[in-house]
């Protein structure tokens, strides 16, 4: 189990074995990240003889304190296979640690200077920032570009579309189900996407937690770095744009809303996908279809806590944000369906 | 048995206390986010502890009228029609919360199988009546919890 108290030393050992080249390694600057609800995360700087770096450490929570349930190993796997590939740029993952060292599975990357989008866009209006849109468009399109069959074997590939649309909507169901009490909205949801399938098109990675926290430009080269990919899978690309709308509900602004046709011209030119797949009411029917990885663990912390199997403040909190995500659900499913009929 | 101050008052009283005299004093970045955590989850229970009995069976009334006008609309569902004998069987005369719930949570399930049988049946006036009843209990949601800001990500 992770002890916060005791990763300076533990990580020091770590280093000492796997970076220092027969020196000690020294751990100092360690500082706990907030604004990750579902890692443990600290940013350190480590020295050994003349060498030094900066690391991020991303770790399992201890048990019962977290809204995600991931697998650091498949997240490992799936980043060098990325660092390999090269199309998307994401920070070096340099160390994996399946637990035996530092208490929990964790992974070790480069620490990279710069802020997340996130940050940059608090600063003056929403549209003072709307050069970021061609950026973002490219990263995403970047990230549904990169080569399926390069990805981990253990990375599920969906037969075919329609079923995984159709596993998609009956998940709902069946988290509904498995709930700790009834939730009308994931019963509607589940039958609104069989009966609203937008047009088809090609499976492709997925990011699965696309959103300006999760982007970190480099100050250096003004890179776009994709961070935290615990919830990338091979699915619809337009689930990363549907639930971008979802993420900045509870996290403002909402860059791509600023301007939605210029980010959607961009993304349809370097994907090369039509207007008619790529558009507002199929954004607003991903944004309720990609929510459900999320949205099933929110529920099932939630679930936990009302069972008496977890705690931690991370859990009690999302009790306040299933509302958020019920609002949202019901106005993109709106959304979709007006904008269905003006373009009929 | 205590009933002022009321547990609204006595929940604003740790809220405000853990903002104004324990926050200046918290300096450790993940401590102060746990005590903005702790605030929104408060703020929560003070709507929810006065008005939570209220809304349920206002709520549970509303479904109860819906599922009497919109099932001979709509196409024979088993689910449904388990969903409305499950509920009218066991409703409770109790006041307890408890009982209350377990009303609400049945009442739930026919307005969920209403939403599926309206949907398969293709019956857009169905559909319309049961997102109006959604969006009636948005409205509550909404009231408990007020607008939900992720707190700790401008320092991420």
């Amino acid at each position: 189990m992770l002890e916060p108290e005791k990763l300076p030393k533990k990580l020091e050992a770590l280093l000492t074995n796997v970076w220092a080249n027969g020196s000690t390694a020294l751990v100092s600057d360690f500082v706990q990240i907030t604004g990750g609800y579902s890692r443990y995360m600290a940013r350190f700087a480590a020295k050994a003889g003349d060498r030094s770096e900066r690391f991020i450490l991303r770790a399992d929570p201890p048990p019962g304190q977290s809204i995600l349930d991931t697998d650091r190993r498949l997240e490992w796997d799936l980043v060098q296979s990325l660092m390999a590939d090269g199309g998307v740029t994401i920070p070096a993952a340099r160390f994996f640690d399946d637990g035996s060292a530092l208490g929990a599975p964790a992974i070790l990357l480069d620490e990279i200077a710069g802020e997340t989008m996130y940050v940059r866009i608090q600063t003056g209006e929403v549209t003072d920032h709307l050069d970021l849109l061609e950026p973002l468009a490219d990263l995403s399109a970047a990230i549904h570009g990169v080569d399926v069959a390069t990805l981990p074997n253990a990375i599920e590939r969906p037969t075919s579309w329609d079923d995984y649309i159709d596993a998609g909507a009956a998940r709902w169901r069946s988290a509904e189900q498995d709930h700790v009490e009834s939730d009308p909205f994931m019963r509607v949801i589940a039958a609104w996407l069989v009966a609203n399938k937008p047009p088809p098109t090609e499976l492709t990675l997925v990011h699965g937690d696309f959103q300006a926290p999760n982007i970190l430009i480099d100050e250096s080269t003004a890179a776009f770095n994709m961070l935290d990919w615990e919830l990338a899978h091979v699915g619809d690309p337009r689930e990363d744009l549907g639930w971008w709308a979802l993420a900045h509900t509870s996290q403002p602004p909402n860059l791509i809303e600023a301007d939605q046709d210029r980010f959607l011209a961009r993304y349809r030119e370097k994907t090369g996908l039509s207007e008619e797949v790529v558009n507002p009411a199929t954004l607003a029917y991903f944004t309720v279809f990609a929510s459900l990885g999320v949205f099933a663990n929110v529920i099932g912390a939630t679930a936990a806590m009302a069972r008496g199997q977890a705690s931690g403040m991370n859990v009690a909190y999302m009790t306040s944000a299933i509302p958020s995500m019920h609002g949202v659900y019901i106005n993109a499913m709106q959304r979709a369906g007006a904008w269905r009929e003006d373009n009929a | 048995m205590i009933t002022q101050p009321t547990i609204p008052q006595l929940l604003e009283t740790i809220r405000d206390e853990l903002g104004d005299k324990v926050m200046p004093h918290v300096a450790d970045a993940p401590t102060r986010v746990s005590i903005e955590m702790m605030q929104a989850v408060l703020n929560q229970l003070v709507e929810r502890s006065e008005h939570e009995i209220a809304w349920m069976t206002s709520e549970i009334d509303a479904i109860e009228d819906a599922a009497e006008r919109l099932a001979p609309t709509l196409s024979q569902s088993d689910a449904l029609d388990a969903a409305v004998a499950e509920f009218t069987s066991n409703r409770s005369e109790s006041m307890q919360l408890s009982a209350i719930t377990a009303d609400y949570q049945r009442a739930c399930e026919v307005l969920s199988c209403l939403g599926e049988a309206a949907y398969t049946a293709g019956n857009e006036a169905a559909v319309g009546d049961v997102q109006a009843l959604l969006n009636a209990r948005l409205a509550t949601e909404n009231a408990a919890v007020g607008e939900f800001i992720a707190v700790g990500r401008d320092s991420a």
